[in-house]
């Protein structure tokens, strides 16, 4: 594979906000051919005006695994089928899932090395197919085994990145995973039906992490997945704090995976808030169906949703099927609203701040992969509080009075002409808690206050 | 002091030299110990998780509770292997280790762990405490402190309601060095964040 081009790096200082449009429409054309079954159902129901919805599901066990597939196949939503890969397959500690399906142990996913090829491909047969491909979401930063499984099992898609399930949750050096990443892409990619990859960038530690960044290692994560052979993926988003600021994110994301994706088959996938969640019903439904509205107003085609369950435990089948058709029922709702037509927002720069940091890191390595390694160990890309020793945990980031995520403290990331420059004080400890709960008290007050029932009466 | 000075009597006089100088001995003496104080008030923590443990913002917290109470904080990050704390606890001999975990194995990695590290005879006396989220039972995890405290950490802080209780052992580092604590239902200051955090910190 040829070096990326390199782009010239972008003046810091001439930011021009442009007015309010958006380039969704002419960069969703410029997507390639939708390449195996999982991007063929999400490029029809594209067509027909229909959004995407998908859970967060796993169970250990394979009738109960099934069960939830078959539930989710016929719930009423336009759905594709989750298995989330439990913990100590993560980590490949494909052992310990063994001890523990043999003790019938509750595990928190599906042990899909555990189980085996042999006895997944059953749980899928009869389920997964044309009209309910099925993705495998796991969290490994080292995911060579349960790759090999799922090329043997032919499963439609999966997900992750080497920077996104590498600095958020584990130990295992940025070079190592990259590396790792490098050679798991080829797995899937040497497959003659191609598997759909998808970049888990759009959700730094689920919360804290300001639009820009977000957006510049999805898009990054998704070159780096078309360097390694890839040709059908999707960049990501995590719903924030502010849905005008989501929705310039998700334009500036569309536009720029349109940009630097060229020629590939892609598209958006959104995430239900991945922060501290509402633990009322009202609340949990009310951030949920947020996102929902967001994710038809941004055109954006597919949507991980979570349920009013995620602040106090796993999630049950029935839960999960809710949420999916309550989904479904909100962005028919959406879309009969907006007609499909991209909704407005005010440019603060978003765009140019993430093409900025994407550029640049480029110029760092003659592949991606090398270019996001020095850039992270130069500091020039900084996740906020992230803890990973190859992270340099020097930028900040805090919710303005407005609600707006932003960078408080950019550490040496090349932002400080575009954030004003002007640092705010430094987070105290309950001043975090505050903010990792902005969403979680903007939602929950409608119940825990009371207002709307009154309104009912 | 002026007082004394003035006195005509060569004794009194003598005495009140004397008080002085045990005055100015005391004031420096306490002095010394102020600055004593100030010094090693600078308390050395070691922050980690367990080795199953991958939630992260309990330990950012932590961090930053821990600097705004002068503390000098070593954040070793999450799903950190046994060997590795008690290597690093070797290496820089922190003042207290704070375990912090959320993701209900903290009675299973937290035991072997402190197993181990007690093992060690250079840290059989270090200050060692845990908390958090330390079983998936909710109410009943309280039942885990009792066994952590008996196998060698010398608090162990299960989650409920406040951050008193963490921020009392906090204050008592100095004074009751060996004391063991045990705070069962009351939580550790990543535990005011950790019931919220468990879906923040999942992958996928």
């Amino acid at each position: 594979m040829s070096a990326p081009t390199i782009a010239a790096r972008a003046p810091q200082t001439t930011v021009t906000p442009q007015s309010t449009t958006s380039s969704q429409t002419t960069a969703a054309s410029q997507t390639a051919q939708p390449r195996g079954r999982f991007s063929r159902f999400v490029s029809q129901a594209r067509q027909q005006g229909r959004l995407v919805v998908q859970p967060r599901m796993g169970f250990g066990e394979i009738a109960q695994m099934r069960a939830g597939l078959d539930a989710v196949r016929d719930s009423h939503a336009t759905a594709i089928g989750t298995i989330t890969v439990d913990s100590y397959t993560r980590v490949n500690d494909h052992e310990s899932a063994r001890r523990a399906l043999a003790a019938g142990s509750d595990l928190n996913g599906f042990p899909v090395v555990a189980h085996g090829a042999e006895q997944t491909r059953r749980l899928l047969a009869g389920v997964s197919g044309e009209q309910f491909p099925v993705q495998f979401r796991h969290g490994s930063a080292l995911p060579y085994e349960l790759f090999q499984a799922l090329v043997e099992v032919g499963a439609d898609a999966t997900e992750g990145g080497p920077v996104s399930y590498c600095l958020p949750y584990s130990r295992v050096p940025l070079a190592r995973a990259v590396a790792a990443w490098a050679e798991c892409c080829r797995l899937l990619a040497d497959r003659p039906e191609p598997m759909h990859l998808e970049s888990f960038g759009g959700c730094m530690l689920g919360q804290m992490c300001p639009p820009s960044l977000l957006i510049a290692l999805s898009v990054l994560e998704g070159m780096f997945f078309r360097e390694h052979g890839l040709q059908s993926i999707s960049v990501s988003y995590a719903q924030q704090t502010h849905p005008e600021q989501d929705l310039e994110a998700l334009a500036a994301l569309r536009r720029l995976a349109g940009e630097r994706l060229g020629g590939m088959d892609w598209h958006v996938v959104l995430y239900t808030y991945m922060g501290v969640f509402p633990r009322t019903a009202v609340g949990a439904f009310r951030i949920l169906e947020d996102s929902v509205r967001l994710a038809v107003r941004s055109g954006t085609e597919r949507l991980i949703v979570k349920t009013p369950a995620e602040a106090h435990r796993i999630p049950t089948i029935a839960e999960n099927v809710d949420a999916l058709e309550f989904s479904a029922a909100v962005a028919e709702d959406e879309a009969g609203k907006f007609g499909g037509a991209p909704a407005p927002f005010s440019d603060t720069g978003i765009y140019e701040e993430a093409r900025m940091l994407i550029d640049t890191t480029l110029e760092y390595g003659d592949t991606v992969g090398s270019a996001l390694v020095t850039a992270f160990a130069r500091g020039h890309l900084d996740v906020p509080y992230c803890l990973h020793v190859d992270n340099a945990n020097r930028s900040r980031a805090d919710i303005d009075s407005r609600g707006r995520l932003r960078w408080s403290d950019p550490g040496a990331m090349p932002l400080r002409a575009l954030v004003g420059g002007e640092r705010t004080s430094k987070t105290s400890a309950f001043g975090l808690i505050d903010m990792l709960g902005y969403n979680e008290r903007r939602f929950d007050r409608e119940q825990l206050v009371g207002g709307h029932l009154k309104g009912l009466r | 002091m002026g007082v004394i000075a003035t006195k005509p009597c060569w004794t009194v006089d003598r005495m009140g030299f004397r008080l002085l100088t045990f005055v100015v001995q005391v004031f420096q003496g306490y002095g010394a110990e102020v600055t004593d104080i100030s010094v090693s008030y600078r308390k050395r923590f070691l922050v980690t998780s367990v080795s199953s443990d991958a939630h992260m913002w309990n330990l950012v917290f932590l961090q930053l509770l821990l600097e705004e109470r002068d503390g000098d904080v070593t954040n070793l990050g999450i799903c950190v292997p046994d060997e590795v704390i008690i290597d690093e606890c070797l290496r820089s001999r922190p003042d207290v280790v704070v375990v912090s975990t959320v993701n209900g194995h903290g009675h299973i990695d937290g035991l072997r762990l402190i197993r181990k590290l007690r093992a060690v005879p250079e840290l059989a006396d270090m200050k060692v405490v845990i908390g958090g989220k330390l079983g998936v039972k909710g109410a009943e995890n309280a039942k885990y402190s009792a066994e952590l405290v008996a196998n060698g950490f010398d608090a162990a802080f299960e989650s409920s309601t406040g951050l008193a209780a963490f921020e009392s052992f906090l204050g008592s580092i100095r004074s009751k060095p060996r004391t063991a604590v045990l705070a069962a239902s009351v939580p550790t200051a990543a535990d005011l964040v950790s019931h919220e955090l468990v879906a923040a910190g999942s992958p996928a």
